[in-house]
């Protein structure tokens, strides 16, 4: 018997210990290379989300004068006077819908058009007084909703970007938990409790970043799965899903989307009467047009259908337009969205939350829940956490990694020693790709940029250590 | 043996997928029955005022009521006469029925003017109340002329603008 010579069991152990070395060498490298890009953008995102979640509140105190009436009155003026009376006062402005709510001491928010710039009108609804207005684009929360889908350059192209970053962020979650997973004996400091009685040491710095974020981890893929319905790319991906298991949104459920026309025939109008511009008699009598409805018989219309308030009501867009009732910021389930004959005042489609299909349920409440509105302000600091998680991982991940970086070189993990695993691990990440297009095309990109330029200059190859 | 047990493996699996398929279609978009515009259920109506008016002589006003393209039975049918800009000289008149779908009154205008006629007809759950404007005399007629070209500027349609031949 020989002793030096090691068992079968240990030479099995010993390719274990190597294959699973190498496994975590290879996914680190892919947790590092993805962190370095996207932490910038990931701060944006958790920064202005943060601050987006509390808009409520935020814009409630900055535009107080503006939401709140002064003084209650005993009589309100009626929409279509408000309307008139700022439309003359404003001249070239049109108003193409008005919000209502159920609290006596707020103005009424109307949306108005001029020369192409969308203008949000506060009117005081016992005098009829504009308390204030603003240009829809350049409001306090505009302005961090553009930072957090545009990155406030705006375009389709940041946009994309905050998609990419988003779902790469997804990967950086799944080979987080990796990395974090216990590769021993599990240890509850460390793992679940983080050990901080070394400030500033690399153990401090690995354990803010890693405990917080095992934390934080389901809720930060929550996050982003709720955002992603809206973006570019996997958001339509997730629509036509939706459409081939039909159960996305029944037509005409959303208010922006496409409209139905007006059926009442609006035939005889003004420009069919010929004497009125050739040089013929007038006629003893005429019978004019159907007359388009007011502003207050659209509400008594919501009002009947139980359209919890606060609503907002789109005026018709031409002769064969529709007035629009939709409820604005609700409550998801309280969700309907009436399209009514602009002369009859018949309730053409009537669609609401009950009648959505299941996806479109998800998406709905996914995106109430993004926003911080799902259950209150309990929903906001949920958000405010995650965020705040997601900026704190950003940060201690930036230590650690100078605690290790050596000068002259990224400090990039190096590869991993088995060529298998390297290749194994990049198939896995390319079935991320695959079901997040912009991420399979941004990994196509690296692995170009590795192969033909990384490789073949040696400075650069020693830098990101390849 | 065997045989049997794949056989009843088989039901098994197609009876789980038949449950999964209606737990499914319960889930789905429910859009209820609508037309083949994807409109829900409602009424059409054409307020019918004669092209010729007299003062001082009966006219008759009716209002016709469809559903899906078919006459409708109507629980209540009203109409509302006032002159333009004084709607505190509102008549109500209730309208009988005159034929399928067809309700209406016979009024006699006292004088000559810009008038709007409201008609409101309810049927089960359904309701509309379109009102259109009729002139009688010079004045009212150049008057009604005026205000609905203005109106007509004011509120401007793709389909009427470019070409007044655009018909459906």
């Amino acid at each position: 018997m020989n002793l030096s010579s090691p068992s079968v069991l240990e030479v099995q152990q010993k390719s274990k210990a190597k294959l699973t070395a190498s496994l975590y060498q290879a996914i680190w490298r892919w947790h590092f290379y993805a962190g370095i890009i996207f932490a910038p953008f990931l701060i944006i995102l958790a920064f202005s989300g943060s601050v987006y979640l509390f808009k409520p509140q935020i814009e409630g105190y900055l535009y107080k004068d503006m939401f709140n009436v002064q003084e209650i009155g005993s009589t309100t003026m009626t929409a279509d006077d408000i309307i008139a009376k700022t439309e003359r006062a404003y001249p070239g402005t049109a108003i193409t819908s008005v919000e209502f709510t159920n609290d006596p001491a707020k103005t009424i928010k109307l949306t108005g058009s001029l020369d192409g710039i969308t203008r949000l009108m506060y009117a005081d609804p016992y005098t009829g007084k504009l308390s204030g207005m603003m240009d829809s684009d350049k409001t306090f929360s505009a302005f961090f909703k553009k930072m957090h889908s545009e990155l406030v350059i705006g375009g389709t192209w940041a946009n994309r970007l905050v998609e990419l970053a988003a779902c790469w962020a997804i990967i950086l979650v799944v080979t987080g938990l990796y990395l974090w997973w216990p590769r021993n004996r599990f240890q509850l400091w460390g793992t679940i409790l983080p050990r901080l009685r070394k400030p500033g040491s690399r153990q401090f710095w690995r354990d803010l970043h890693a405990v917080p974020a095992f934390w934080l981890s389901l809720l930060i893929v929550i996050l982003i799965a709720t955002g992603l319905p809206w973006s570019g790319v996997v958001g339509s991906q997730i629509n036509r899903l939706a459409n081939s298991t039909n159960s996305n949104y029944p037509p005409y459920a959303l208010s922006f989307a496409a409209k139905p026309e007006s059926v009442t025939v609006a035939k005889d109008i003004a420009q069919d009467i010929p004497w009125a511009s050739e040089n013929l008699p007038v006629p003893a009598s005429v019978a004019g047009g159907y007359i388009k409805l007011e502003v207050e018989d659209i509400k008594q219309i919501a009002d009947k259908q139980a359209i919890a308030a606060p609503y907002t009501i789109s005026m018709p867009r031409g002769e064969q337009g529709v007035y629009t009732i939709a409820t604005s910021h609700s409550r998801p389930g309280n969700n309907a969205t009436l399209h009514v004959d602009q002369y009859s005042g018949a309730v053409l489609t009537d669609v609401r939350f009950a009648q959505y299909g299941l996806m479109a349920k998800g998406i709905t409440m996914g995106i109430a829940l993004h926003e911080g509105r799902l259950f209150g302000v309990p929903n906001q600091i949920l958000g405010l956490i995650t965020a705040l998680g997601v900026i704190l991982m950003a940060l201690s991940s930036y230590f650690m990694w100078r605690k290790r970086k050596p000068d002259g070189k990224l400090g990039a993990p190096a590869k991993a020693k088995t060529k298998g695993t390297a290749i194994g691990v990049l198939l896995i990440m390319l079935v991320f790709g695959a079901l997040m297009p912009l991420v399979g095309l941004s990994i196509i990109s690296i692995v170009l940029l590795d192969w033909l330029v990384i490789r073949r200059i040696k400075p650069l190859k020693a830098w990101f250590a390849v | 043996m065997a045989f049997i047990y794949r056989v009843r493996a088989l039901l098994y699996t197609v009876m789980a997928l038949a449950f999964a398929a209606i737990l499914l279609s319960a889930c789905t978009a429910q859009i209820g029955n609508v037309d083949d515009k994807g409109l829900q259920p409602h009424l059409t109506v054409d307020l019918l005022i004669p092209e010729k008016l007299k003062v001082n002589e009966t006219n008759p006003f009716r209002v016709e009521v469809k559903q899906g393209g078919e006459p409708v039975e109507a629980e209540e049918v009203t109409f509302e006469l006032w002159p333009e800009g004084k709607p505190d000289h509102t008549v109500s008149i209730q309208g009988t029925r005159i034929g399928d779908g067809l309700y209406g009154f016979d009024y006699s205008i006292p004088e000559n003017g810009l008038y709007i006629l409201k008609s409101r007809v309810i049927s089960g759950k359904l309701e509309v109340f379109p009102a259109k404007r009729f002139a009688i005399g010079e004045e009212a007629v150049l008057q009604l002329a005026s205000l609905e070209q203005h109106i007509d500027q004011e509120n401007p349609s793709p389909s009427h603008s470019a070409d007044g031949h655009h018909h459906h």
